[in-house]
């Protein structure tokens, strides 16, 4: 069984920020997974990125991972509020990072999964909690290795994602994707 | 300030005040604390005056599907019970089945009160200790053992000022420095943070498993933070309450036992009685009496009760001597840059130092992004990560 990626909320955007879901959705090849909150995050966000309305109607991430036991409920509540500084009163601010942590780090199926994201803070957690992570800009460099595109093309991409007011670590030059 | 007296929210010995508005909220009693996640729902929606059709579009959710839910049919999800503790402002932990954390609701019951602003801070600033706990970065407080009693409340307090000195004394710490806060912090292990937090409230202490805060507000008279933080000081090292415990107006403060107990404390904390007897035995002049009160950095009408109750000076003199102004004071013993010193740091707001610490510890461990201490500090986060990775700075 392929590993599974979780894409944070935010790589979703960076993609529907230059109008790419398509072409996240092939560099995932059918591994994409998502939670219920982080769909919930992409469906508030398609107001201002429609794009985000191809993510939600591809059908390539599966259904999205619902957490409705109780005791992981609480135990993600405690998550999002201790680790990600979620505030008492907006309780599904940062939920879709605290699910996406929490199902990464106790489900057996998902032992091993990639968690992409482009937050400098939530990356550090990540790691020092042994989560497997990427960036967006990692994605590229596995698409670059598997011919999916160009490295000129994702350099492209990559500054157009910055453009378009996306805050994401960029290459330097198209060789740095290779 | 409106006469709010000093206010225990729940539980403890000094549930003084039944009339109070922060008392417990009543508004969760129509559901037992064994209830289901269901029930609790289905107590919000009735709360929010809602049809279960208009609440289910509210929360986002299929209208069947929270029917399915209400019934025990389907669960609720972490998004489901997120929304729905946004619209019913209630906790996740509530709508699991579990306790309404107290502080909490003591914040709802304070809404559109004038303490609502202090409570709900104290709200946030213990819950992120709980948290810090949970993660393995407890609050550590130190307090000494509590005298036995004695019959009368003044004299407990006294005695619990002698037992709080002698444990500052056994840790070096002098309790005369210039910030009282920080040495609450060090001797003690309490959390002292000073906040604007409107105009109608001097100061409160929280006592949870978890942790211990004063918190008080800043204001323009000199002295008068230094005697609300001894008072809620008083408290805490007495157990008085368990909770939360408001005294929203340091100079109308009630006369149940604890506050007598607590007030008692922080005069003799302040104005040890061995310190102000050998003053006056060295200079029983006004200018003495006026240099006194700007070394121990209390008000003059402070040190004139605290010498009449100690029999140093008469009633008269007490009385005479009582209405000099702070300013009157500083002039008299030539202390002038001692006045504005204490003026300047009681206007400060202050961040609690070592909730702050053991936040910036949990972060540097790797337990926690750096989102809890940036919003503690008031900072951007990531401004603040730029800077602190930033080696050039």
């Amino acid at each position: 069984m392929s590993i599974a990626v979780f894409p944070d909320t935010t790589v979703f955007c960076n993609f529907a920020a230059v109008g790419k879901s398509d072409l996240l959705a092939e560099f995932l090849r059918d591994r994409g997974r998502w939670t219920e909150a982080v769909m919930r995050e992409v469906e508030q966000s398609r107001g201002h990125l429609p794009d985000l309305q191809r993510v939600l109607e591809g059908g390539w991430l599966g259904e999205p991972i619902v957490l409705d036991s109780l005791d992981e409920i609480g135990q993600v509540e405690r998550i999002r509020r201790n680790v990600f500084g979620g505030d008492l009163h907006q309780r599904t601010k940062h939920l879709g990072e605290a699910t996406t942590c929490h199902i990464v780090r106790t489900r057996e199926e998902f032992k091993g999964a990639w968690w992409v994201t482009d937050d400098t803070d939530a990356l550090r957690y990540a790691r020092r909690q042994g989560i497997t992570t990427m960036e967006t800009i990692d994605l590229f460099r596995h698409a670059v290795a598997d011919y999916d595109i160009t490295a000129d093309a994702g350099f492209a991409l990559l500054h157009a994602m910055d453009a378009a007011g996306r805050n994401l670590r960029l290459p330097s030059s198209p060789a740095d994707l290779i | 300030m409106t006469a709010n007296h000093g206010v225990a929210v729940w539980s403890g010995a000094a549930a003084a005040n039944p009339d109070t508005a922060l008392r417990k909220s009543q508004h969760m009693a129509t559901v037992g604390p064994m209830s289901t996640t269901a029930e609790r729902v289905r107590e919000v929606i009735e709360r929010s005056g809602h049809s279960h059709r208009e609440f289910a579009e509210l929360v986002g959710l299929d209208a069947s599907k929270l029917s399915k839910s209400l019934a025990g049919i389907r669960r609720f999800t972490s998004v489901d019970l997120a929304r729905i503790g946004d619209l019913g402002d209630v906790s996740i932990e509530w709508l699991l089945g579990g306790e309404e954390p107290a502080l909490a609701l003591a914040a709802r019951a304070a809404s559109g009160s004038s303490t609502r602003r202090a409570v709900e801070a104290a709200h946030d600033l213990a819950s992120q200790r709980e948290g810090l706990s949970e993660l393995g970065h407890p609050q550590r407080w130190r307090f000494p053992l509590a005298p036995p009693r004695t019959g009368t409340w003044t004299t407990d307090g006294a005695h619990l000022a002698v037992a709080a000195l002698t444990h500052l004394a056994d840790q070096g710490i002098d309790p005369q420095g210039p910030s009282l806060a920080a040495v609450v912090e060090e001797g003690f292990g309490i959390d002292v943070a000073v906040r604007d937090l409107g105009a109608d409230f001097d100061g409160l202490s929280v006592a949870t498993p978890t942790c211990r805060l004063i918190l008080l507000a800043p204001t323009a008279a000199p002295f008068r933070p230094r005697f609300t933080l001894a008072h809620e000081l008083g408290h805490l090292l007495a157990g008085d309450d368990q909770g939360l415990h408001v005294d929203a107006d340091i100079d109308h403060l009630d006369r149940s036992e604890t506050e007598v107990r607590a007030s008692s404390f922080a005069a003799a904390f302040l104005m040890p009685e061995r310190v102000v007897i050998d003053a006056m035995a060295a200079d029983r002049s006004f200018d003495g009496f006026c240099a006194l009160a700007m070394t121990l950095r209390v008000s003059p009408s402070a040190l004139a009760n605290r010498l009449k109750a100690l029999r140093a000076i008469d009633g008269m003199t007490a009385s005479r001597w009582g209405r000099t102004s702070a300013k009157e004071a500083a002039d008299a013993s030539g202390q002038v840059e001692a006045l504005h010193e204490a003026t300047s740091l009681a206007a400060q707001t202050r961040l609690p130092g070592l909730l702050t610490r053991d936040a910036f510890a949990a972060y540097q461990a790797g337990d926690t992004t750096l989102r809890p201490y940036a919003a503690l500090i008031g900072a951007d986060v990531d401004r603040l990560r730029a800077a602190l990775e930033d080696d050039a700075t």
